[in-house]
């Protein structure tokens, strides 16, 4: 849910703002999924579509991913999360909307500012090593990929912003 | 989590490794502020202290549950990592929510604010009058009490995670009654929270959701979350699950 709810913005700032999270459902189709995952990181690897079976979300603009994607491909979508923003007590929000964007709930702080991770290698679906342990080694796998090169300078100084000013 | 105060050198390397802030210098020595620390484990696995002077505890219950819903890769009592369902990821297989009805997922706190238990149970307990169920296979929902009223369990109360996720199935025409509590609730929780919409799409990849939280004065996000139906159901498979 976090791969959209944090990513607020206007069109031209979110236009090139893609997450892919494929997954198995618990109990469905799980047996072979990890294989499945490897097949698909091949198979991305030569820029070529893949048929897994296994259910696919995009997260990016709505109208971009439904008509740029979706009839493009001759994919009928399924099923659409909407986000309703942000409410409650916003001005506790970080300032820094790049620290809004990379720490986020989802990883809780593991892609947080703090931690000494290039965020390029975030950004362009190349999950840190102890994430992708988490994907190798879990019972349950799960892959997810943020895909924005064009965000990547803009987010590779993500450690020089001022931390002792907590909370984020 | 503690600071072994024999082994502190007082670098102070470990604060900015804190997500909640919760480390602090006091005197010649790193503490931990026990009230504010969500046991994410953070500092312990990342900070690298050149001492070793950070040590995990054992928690006991209820504080095991700042660990489960803070640190993503610790279990919850769900057996799932992570702190909600599958929810729309996989609905193409799954079908949870089907047509004619829509999910709400309520989502507090975020790393440097957190939430505690008993925001979210002004949640839950706004909810629960209008809802069918309380997804199945969230942590949230096995702490309620009571699931018709969204009472949660009271030990739990106090408890500081560093996010949890609240997750409902409705009919659609309890959608306005809904978005009103949403909006009550903006002023009455001490954290951020994000609401999202779950819905089916017909033929043409509309959803009647959108229309109905317009009238109530929420303007959907134009990024959205789609599930582009790629799920397919094993041959031989005899669950409840279909398309």
């Amino acid at each position: 849910m976090t791969h959209s709810l944090y990513r607020t913005g206007s069109y031209d700032e979110v236009k090139d703002d893609f997450v892919v999270l494929i997954m198995p459902g618990k109990g469905i189709n799980v047996e072979g999924s990890a294989a499945k995952m490897k097949q698909f990181l091949d198979i991305a690897n030569r820029y070529a579509p893949a048929d897994l079976g296994l259910s696919l979300v995009i997260s990016g603009v709505d109208e971009i991913v439904k008509n740029d994607v979706c009839k493009e491909l001759d994919i009928k979508p399924h099923t659409t999360n909407y986000s309703l923003g942000i409410m409650g007590k916003t001005e506790k929000l970080p300032k820094d909307e790049r620290v809004l964007a990379i720490c986020c709930s989802c990883a809780r702080s593991w892609l947080c500012r703090c931690i000494s991770i290039p965020a390029p290698r975030v950004l362009t679906g190349n999950p840190p090593l102890l994430y992708r342990r988490w994907i190798l080694f879990s019972l349950y796998p799960l892959l997810s990929l943020i895909l924005n090169t064009s965000k990547q300078k803009s987010f590779f100084s993500i450690r020089d912003i001022p931390t002792p000013a907590m909370p984020l | 989590m503690r600071i072994d105060p024999d082994k502190c050198i007082a670098c102070g390397n470990c604060l900015p490794y804190c997500p909640m802030a919760a480390i602090a210098m006091i005197g010649d020595i790193a503490v931990i502020n026990e009230d504010e620390c969500v046991e994410c484990d953070c500092c312990f696995d990342f900070a690298g202290c050149p001492t070793a002077a950070i040590e995990k505890v054992d928690l006991a219950w209820p504080r095991i549950l700042r660990n489960q819903f803070s640190n993503p890769v610790v279990p919850t009592v769900t057996s799932m990592t992570g702190r909600g369902s599958e929810e729309m990821k996989t609905n193409d297989v799954t079908n949870q929510f089907r047509a004619g009805f829509f999910g709400l997922g309520v989502e507090l706190g975020r790393p440097g604010i957190g939430v505690r238990f008993d925001d979210v149970e002004k949640v839950t307990m706004a909810l629960a009058p209008h809802i069918n169920k309380f997804a199945a296979v969230n942590p949230v929902t096995e702490l309620l009490e009571d699931r018709t009223t969204g009472k949660i369990r009271a030990e739990v109360l106090s408890e500081k995670v560093m996010s949890v996720l609240v997750e409902i199935i409705a009919p659609l025409e309890k959608l306005p009654a809904l978005l009103q509590e949403l909006a009550a609730l903006k002023t009455k929780v001490n954290t951020v929270f994000c609401a999202s919409l779950i819905s089916r799409l017909d033929e043409n990849g509309n959803s009647p959701v959108v229309e109905i939280a317009r009238q109530w004065g929420f303007t959907p996000e134009i990024r959205t979350k789609t599930n582009i139906g790629m799920g397919k159901i094993p041959p031989g498979y005899r669950g409840e699950a279909h398309k």
